[in-house]
């Protein structure tokens, strides 16, 4: 009996414990709430910047090899968020790897990656709210209105995040994030130095020079045996009808994939991304999404003509069963299959991930006749050739912010400065001299030649091994000015000039332009309650939905009608607010000369 | 009289409150056990329940739930007055009154069926072919309907090719929406809802059955005058309850069988509030349309169980 009841006690209490074990309290102690843009955690880094100076004197510090100086710390331990769903995996030993130790070795500091396995802005959010924060979070940052900005905005706003204004210029390999040509006007005065900020910067772009960029290689494909089969040359399709024309050739000429299969006559990557490569020939060429009407006003592309016959003509390549009907909800995963296996006659979007899903299918060696070719690059309505138009700088990207419950703001941001002295890359990206990599003639280091016939035999398991020393760890996650091809000549390991031929070339055939002068974008944040505003007004899903319910609609008219009901609903929400921020527009237009739309 | 009255009602709820505690202490070990499930509920299920009033603030990441200020019904009138708030609502009354149409029998008739198979061997195979489903999440149940569907090398088409028609997008198709809907929830949940009618069916004396035959009833009357009656009140009890959850018409399953075709008849509140709340940081908005979603559900179970009390003497309370 007394077992018994033994027993029925110890099950209750494990059950009990069982129940509450999720109930864990977070140790760390919540941020210190400011309404005043984080003036308190700005206070809090000034106190430890004086605490640093203080130390300067009778400290220890690590001299790299280029002779910059990094204060070192006692064995601090820091954990990092990599808010990427579908990044690589990280070291199965964080700090106990070699590229881990030889950091701490140096600077004491050791910086433990995690990643994200749920949707990036739902992390974001729980993380924010629940203040059990990490150290360092690496997140994306499409600016305006995207989920993430949103939320790391208030997040700072909050109290969030750590004001790092009057660090990051301490530091010689981070400051030039902030610069203007690595980081455009438009980025600097509606993202960085938001008016609600009060003077404070809470982001570190993840930026690099245009040499060091790699082209988008935008555009539109089209399987190699199409052309040849068709008797037409891609590269002279320029203008949309021509596209269409060359399209609907292809659908009637009865193609089969490697399978034997129908084919699909056009493809895009996940949930349509990029379809609009296939609509360039409907504007002029700019960046914006604002145009001047020949009244001298500012007018919004949305609500223009030209916007509702490009909808439309997404329309007709649905209802002719020339544009892939799934494409609007289809992974990238079934994309690859059915570009990889040849299934779509054309793609769009870039170019590299055209060329990657059929070398990982092994059509691009199997069939070479069957490898995607550039079809134009098409013209812009006016008739000037298609570029790659990129800002005086980049307009989103991807950042590192530091919760405000950054355990040491200080050693964060010396790992960061070190993994990106030249030092810290060549030890993160290309591990150790002799064991790994090699200095060529030029002083540049390369992997060994060991490690390279390891690479080309299998990539992954190379990759794998690599990471479990440590070595390309994610530590592109911790890059925040992209400096590869500067200092090594190569934008990254095993890359050498091993660079795709097709690429190549295409990278002629539509280079980059950069488009000068300022971005009238830039002048939307100042309207009165533009948060609140954009939200509704620039919000994707809602056009979107809209659009994407018009491509299927049964007649032309019916998707007329629908896309004239965005127009309309854009028009009156908010007792039509849009037409006031229009005028704004507009006067702020008069205001200088130099307006880049 | 009355005060005498009073005094003795109030000696029986201390008599019947003394005869618990009595019954307690000598099943004590017993009650033991319900401890951790009473502890569970209180932790996960009431006390969160505090923070319904961020549906009344301004919610602020670094002042919390209860240090952020009031904002009253702002967030419930920005919702009712927003142009999606009918059709949003509208199309989850819609999904949610099919399913309890064609899915909430479909268990029971699964279970009737299964109480008619002689065979156990066949009868425990098909039970457990039906439970499988179950354990297949939504997201691999899409992907199959997709696989199988897809315009572009689906069996679907393929079949309809060799009979000459051309292939159609189906997961596209406005009117096939709901039917996809309707069919793939009942084959995942139709097994695994059946288990609590099959164990009803085994607790029904099986003298009525014997008294039933005698009388000369074949196996449809005694399924229909004996098995049926004799878990009504299991059916009435689950259907109360059904109601509670009229306004979730199934969150990953509607959200992942959305398709820029259906998108007008497949937004519900809880896709809406992923859309408006969860991504852009705004948890009291959320908060506000989940806590008029619990209101609304609270008022259909009491009307619910109002209904079926009076007119079949069933009820939760």
């Amino acid at each position: 009996m007394r077992k018994k009841r033994v027993t029925a006690l110890l099950t209750a209490c494990a059950l009990m414990v069982g129940a509450l074990a999720g109930c864990g309290g977070n140790s760390t102690a919540p941020a210190e709430s400011s309404s005043a843009g984080g003036e308190t955690q700005k206070q809090e880094v000034n106190a430890e910047n004086a605490d640093a100076a203080a130390a300067e004197d009778d400290g220890e510090y690590y001299v790299d090899m280029d002779g910059t100086r990094y204060k070192k710390f006692d064995d601090v331990r820091l954990t990092m968020l990599i808010c990427w769903v579908g990044k690589d995996p990280v070291a199965s030993d964080q700090y106990g790897n070699e590229v881990a130790t030889a950091i701490r070795d140096r600077i004491g500091v050791t910086v433990e990656k995690e990643n994200v396995t749920m949707n990036e802005a739902e992390k974001l959010n729980m993380m924010f709210a629940s203040g059990d924060m990490p150290d360092i979070v690496d997140c994306a940052y499409w600016g305006g209105t995207s989920s993430e900005t949103t939320i790391v905005n208030k997040a700072a706003r909050e109290g969030r995040v750590t004001d790092i204004s009057d660090l990051v210029p301490q530091y010689e390999n981070l400051a030039d994030a902030w610069k203007l040509g690595y980081v455009s006007q438009r980025f600097i005065e509606t993202e960085l130095d938001q008016p609600d900020f009060n003077g404070a910067r809470y982001i570190l772009p993840k930026v690099a020079s245009l040499n060091e960029q790699e082209l988008g290689a935008y555009g539109v494909f089209v399987r190699g045996d199409v052309p040849e089969a068709l008797g037409i040359d891609p590269t002279t399709i320029k203008t949309t009808d021509q596209l269409w024309d060359f399209m609907v050739k292809a659908r009637d000429y009865g193609f089969t994939d490697v399978n034997g299969n129908d084919c699909i006559v056009a493809t895009a990557w996940h949930n349509g991304n990029k379809i609009t490569e296939f609509t360039q020939n409907f504007y002029e060429k700019g960046r914006s999404n604002y145009f001047l009407d020949e009244n001298g006003k500012i007018g919004y592309r949305t609500l223009s003509d030209d916007w509702l016959n490009e909808q439309l003509f997404f329309w007709k390549m649905i209802h002719e069963n020339v544009l892939d009907k799934e494409c609007f909800t289809t992974s990238d995963e079934r994309a690859n299959e059915k570009v990889g296996n040849g299934t779509a006659l054309f793609t769009c979007g870039r170019y590299h991930a055209t060329i990657d899903a059929t070398k990982s299918s092994g059509l691009y060696d199997a069939h070479p006749e069957l490898r995607y070719v550039p079809v134009g690059p098409l013209n812009y309505r006016d008739g000037e050739p298609l570029t790659e138009l990129v800002s005086e700088g980049t307009d989103s990207t991807p950042i590192i912010l530091f919760p405000s419950t950054c355990s040491n703001i200080e050693a964060a941001l010396t790992y960061l400065n070190y993994v990106n002295s030249r030092e810290g890359r060549i030890l993160t990206r290309y591990g150790f001299e002799g064991d790994t990599f090699e200095y060529n003639e030029d002083g540049q280091p390369r992997m060994t030649e060991e490690w390279v016939s390891r690479y080309q035999n299998n990539q992954q398991a190379t990759r794998d091994e690599l990471r479990e020393r440590g070595i390309n760890d994610l530590f592109d996650q911790c890059t925040v000015i992209g400096k590869g091809k500067e200092l090594f000549g190569e934008s990254e390991p095993f890359m050498g000039d091993n660079m795709d031929p097709y690429l190549k070339s295409y990278w002629e055939m539509r280079p980059f332009e950069v488009w000068p002068g300022y971005p009238i974008d830039a002048a939307a944040s100042g309207f009165e309650n533009y948060q609140e505003f954009a939200q509704w007004a620039f919000d994707g899903s809602t056009a979107g939905e809209y659009t994407q319910r018009a491509y299927f609609a049964d007649s032309e008219e019916e998707a007329r009608e629908i896309l004239e009901e965005y127009q309309n609903y854009l028009m009156t929400n908010d007792n039509g607010k849009m037409q006031e921020f229009l005028d704004y527009m507009t006067e702020q237009y008069g205001t200088r000369d130099d307006w880049a739309f | 009289m009355k005060g005498r009255g009073q005094n003795k009602g109030k000696e029986q709820k201390v008599q019947e409150r003394k005869k618990l505690l009595i019954r307690i202490k000598r099943h004590k070990m017993l009650y033991l056990f319900i401890l951790p499930c009473i502890v569970w509920l209180l932790i996960f299920c009431y006390a969160p329940m505090g923070g319904v009033v961020l549906a009344f603030k301004n919610y602020r990441y670094d002042r919390g739930i209860f240090g952020s200020e009031w904002a009253g019904l702002k967030h419930f009138r920005a919702f009712w007055i927003s142009p999606e708030f009918w059709s949003v609502f509208r199309n989850t009354v819609v999904i949610s009154g099919l399913k309890t149409v064609f899915c909430f029998p479909a268990p029971i008739i699964l279970a009737l069926l299964l109480n008619e198979v002689r065979a156990p061997r066949f009868k425990r195979w098909v039970q457990t072919l039906s439970y499988l489903p179950n354990f297949v999440s939504w997201a691999v149940v899409v992907q199959l309907m997709t696989a199988i569907f897809t315009p572009y090398g689906g069996v679907f088409n393929e079949i309809r090719k060799s009979m000459g028609l051309d292939p159609i997008f189906l997961m596209g198709e406005p009117g096939a929406f709901y039917p996809l809907v309707i069919l793939s929830d009942i084959w995942k949940g139709v097994g695994w809802g059946s288990i609590v009618y099959l164990a009803a069916i085994s607790s029904v004396d099986q003298e009525l059955y014997e008294a039933a035959t005698i009388d000369g009833a074949n196996r449809w009357q005694c399924t229909w005058h004996v098995t049926l009656p004799g878990i009504s009140a299991t059916i009435g009890l689950l259907f109360i309850m059904s109601f509670g959850g009229i306004l979730n018409a199934g969150y990953d399953q509607i959200l992942l069988l959305q398709q820029p075709p259906n998108y007008q008849i497949s937004k519900i509140l809880d896709t809406y509030i992923i859309h408006t709340g969860i991504n852009y940081g705004k948890f009291e908005y959320a908060s506000a349309i989940g806590l008029f979603k619990s209101v609304f559900s609270m008022i259909l179970v009491v009307l619910t169980n109002h209904l079926v009390k009076k007119y079949a003497e069933i009820g939760l309370w």
